[in-house]
């Protein structure tokens, strides 16, 4: 699971590039190698919206740190009450020279058990926690699981796109086909489409309230909406920090199971 | 006037950084015996409601924890230990305090003094190296291993690094595992029978009743744990020196004769007594990710461990001055185990447990090699709002059986329902097992929990 807070950034650099033609895995390297800091924190909120409007909360604090090539993350709950304090620690590792991929590292913290437990850092296309999102949705998908091209060009509220399609190369995947579109300026995501394994629709996502906070840019808001169940995730980060100073004895599986990580 | 200001910002930057939670729970389960749990079919076999409510305050590297329990038992089923709980004499309110401690981090270092429960292990619901806690053992209906953990009064000093924990425990007082001694216990009679085939057992009513070791120095417990986590495999190694939670029973014949010399007996009973033993424990385990998979072991050595004798060999082999209540013995036990999380949110986790007891004797009440494999299914869907769970335990020497079904459905993101049924059954021929032995407890049992 790398940083949760999406990244979705432009730098003047990336700008300049935008004048010259580029081929979908230019367009699809440059939006996963978005920089986001060296560090970050905040809290995270989701409701889920099933189809008959219910709401659900959940509100986890974030952190990330860059260490090397390493990407930290620690995902702690505060709610729900009961699951409160269950803890997540993982360790994603860049892909291999020969482009195959690296399980993370992932442990995580069961208050009621005391115990931290290893858990399988593989699968990435489980929904994150009940939610409409993938882990994948969430983080930087290796660029090597999917083929890409570019569908066409269309203007989402006004910003020019690209319109970026990303096929699943595993013909098992859960979601076989992501389309996104790619603001041509900043390479932000600000809409995207997501297929199963039979090619229907079945999730859409709107970004909003995109920012640029200590100089990254930010999607601060996202909604995933499955069509075929009716059910909805909102997506919102809050109190963001990037590059502030964060106790990096958090990203310890020691510290963990201390439930020193408020 | 600057001074108290200066003071005032002081303490105002103090309570500045304070961060405190309280997190609280309410739970009410009633369980009831099935139709397979002969004399307890019908019968309420728990009933409780728990008001659990725990505070946790940061305060720069320090925090202060503690979690405590206001129990209510409509079966008058709850008992002490001395040390865990507060309990009314009929068993139907209890007390607890569960953990309260201070913990602070250096830069290396790390402390935490008080009442605290302590995780050892990588198995599931199996005890193995996890010997640090004792356990409250007044309830197998719809028991759950790691809410029956008491804590232990100890000083941990732990030396962390960014992927090595080592932890040197002191343990100063003793904390035994709860016994079901309420007589409102469902339990109580078949621990504790009042008679066996017409003959009066006289069984200790109080903790204090059994022979509990001495408040010294001396008598202190001492735990180490060394763990590195890395890529390839999470490894502890772990040492302990201390006590066995239960107690080793001794029975003792009391034959009342009738006046004058060669005149029969007039009364028959025996009496029964307890003491506790020290226990020394040496162990590893492992943890291995690969893929969808995380392979797990763990091994422990108790050398010359006391085991229970059993109750003919004490009251018929041997005289009353060389009766013993166990012998010591060295024992090994070994897990291997899996989790296999597939894609779809399952998980499914499966163990084989082995347990042997080198050089037995026909003595000992337990058998000389028992094993068991355990299965655990668990699948979560409507988006996490119910999640089914289904266990079980096979005992490969008598096929004695434990298997539990649970649906737990989020009613709130506050409020859990839960319905569970617990199965236990004896192997071929009446075969008591491991489990056979639980089977007047098959038992469904439904639940509310609220949290806030």
């Amino acid at each position: 699971m790398k940083n949760l807070f999406i990244k979705v950034l432009g730098t003047s650099l990336l700008y300049a590039a935008t004048t010259f033609a580029q081929s979908a895995n230019e367009i699809a390297k440059k939006v996963h190698d978005l920089p986001s800091g060296k560090t970050s924190s905040g809290t995270i909120s989701v409701t889920l919206i099933d189809k008959n409007g219910k709401t659900r909360n959940r509100e986890i604090a974030s952190y990330t740190m860059k260490d090397g090539t390493t990407d930290k993350t620690v995902l702690v709950f505060k709610t729900p009450r009961d699951v409160a304090g269950i803890s997540y620690l993982t360790y994603d590792y860049p892909d291999k020279a020969d482009g195959s991929t690296v399980d993370s590292d992932s442990w995580i913290y069961l208050p009621a058990m005391k115990k931290v437990r290893r858990v399988s850092g593989s699968s990435k296309d489980d929904d994150f926690q009940g939610t409409d999102f993938t882990y994948d949705d969430l983080g930087t998908r290796s660029l090597s699981k999917d083929n890409f091209a570019i569908l066409g060009e269309e203007k989402v509220n006004g910003i020019d796109c690209w319109i970026l399609e990303a096929k699943a190369k595993d013909p098992k995947a859960k979601v076989s086909r992501r389309v996104s579109w790619v603001n041509k300026k900043t390479y932000v995501v600000h809409k995207g489409e997501y297929f199963d394994k039979q090619n229907r629709l079945q999730k859409t996502l709107v970004a909003e309230d995109i920012q640029q906070v200590n100089g990254y840019w930010t999607s601060l808001k996202m909604t995933m909406t499955n069509v075929q169940t009716n059910h909805k995730t909102v997506y919102e980060i809050k109190n963001l920090k990037y590059d502030e100073k964060v106790n990096e004895s958090y990203f310890t599986v020691s510290a963990l199971e201390r439930e020193q990580v408020k | 006037m600057k001074r108290f200001t200066a003071l005032s910002l002081a303490l105002a930057a103090t309570i500045c950084a304070q961060e405190t939670v309280f997190l609280g729970s309410l739970t009410s389960q009633a369980g009831v015996g099935l139709p397979n749990a002969h004399h307890n079919k019908g019968d309420f076999l728990l009933g409780q409601t728990i008001f659990d409510g725990t505070i946790k305050s940061y305060l720069d590297e320090a925090m202060v924890y503690v979690n405590g329990q206001i129990v209510h038992d409509a079966l008058g089923a709850q008992s002490t230990n001395g040390s865990s709980a507060f309990v009314a004499d009929d068993g139907t309110y209890a007390l607890k305090l569960r953990e309260a401690y201070i913990d602070w981090k250096g830069e290396m270092l790390a402390l935490r003094i008080g009442r605290q429960i302590v995780s050892w292990g990588k198995a599931d619901d199996i005890q193995i190296t996890d010997v640090l806690n004792p356990r409250d053992e007044t309830n197998v209906v719809a028991s759950d291993y790691n809410e029956s953990k008491l804590g232990i009064d100890a000083v941990r000093l732990s030396l962390l690094t960014e992927k090595t924990q080592v932890d040197a425990y002191w343990i100063p007082f003793f904390t035994p595992s709860i016994l079901p001694l309420a007589k409102g216990n469902p339990l109580h009679s078949r621990v504790f029978p009042e008679e066996v085939d017409g003959i009066g057992i006289n069984y200790p009513e109080k903790y204090d009743d059994f022979e509990l070791p001495e408040k010294r120095l001396s008598k202190s417990e001492l735990a180490l744990r060394a763990s590195t986590y890395t890529s390839v495999a999470d490894l502890s190694l772990y040492g302990f020196y201390g006590w066995d939670d239960l107690p080793l029973i001794r029975y003792n014949p009391n034959i009342v004769f009738g006046d004058g010399e060669d005149m029969p007996a007039t009364s028959y009973s025996i009496d029964v007594t307890g003491e506790y033993k020290r226990m020394y424990m040496i162990g590893a385990d492992a943890a291995i990710p690969a893929g969808d998979f995380v392979f797990r072991l763990e091994g422990a050595y108790f050398p010359k461990r006391h085991f229970q004798t059993d109750v003919n060999s004490q009251l018929f082999k041997y005289s009353e001055d060389s009766r013993p209540a166990s012998k010591r013995k060295n024992q090994v036990l070994g897990l291997a185990g899996l989790d296999w999380t597939p894609s779809g949110g399952w998980t499914i986790t499966a163990q084989y447990v082995a347990d042997g007891v080198i050089d037995h004797d026909s003595d000992l009440e337990r058998k000389q090699f028992e094993h068991q494999a355990t299965l655990s299914i668990e699948k979560s869907i409507l988006n996490e709002t119910l999640t089914i769970m289904a266990s079980g335990a096979l005992d490969l020497w008598d096929f004695s059986t434990a298997s539990e079904l649970e649906l737990d459905y989020k009613l709130t993101d506050a409020i859990t329902l839960s319905l569970i049924g617990d199965l236990y059954l004896e192997g071929p021929d009446g075969k008591e097992g491991l489990y056979g032995e639980y089977r007047d407890f098959s038992s469904v049992t439904f639940k509310g929990k609220m949290s806030f």
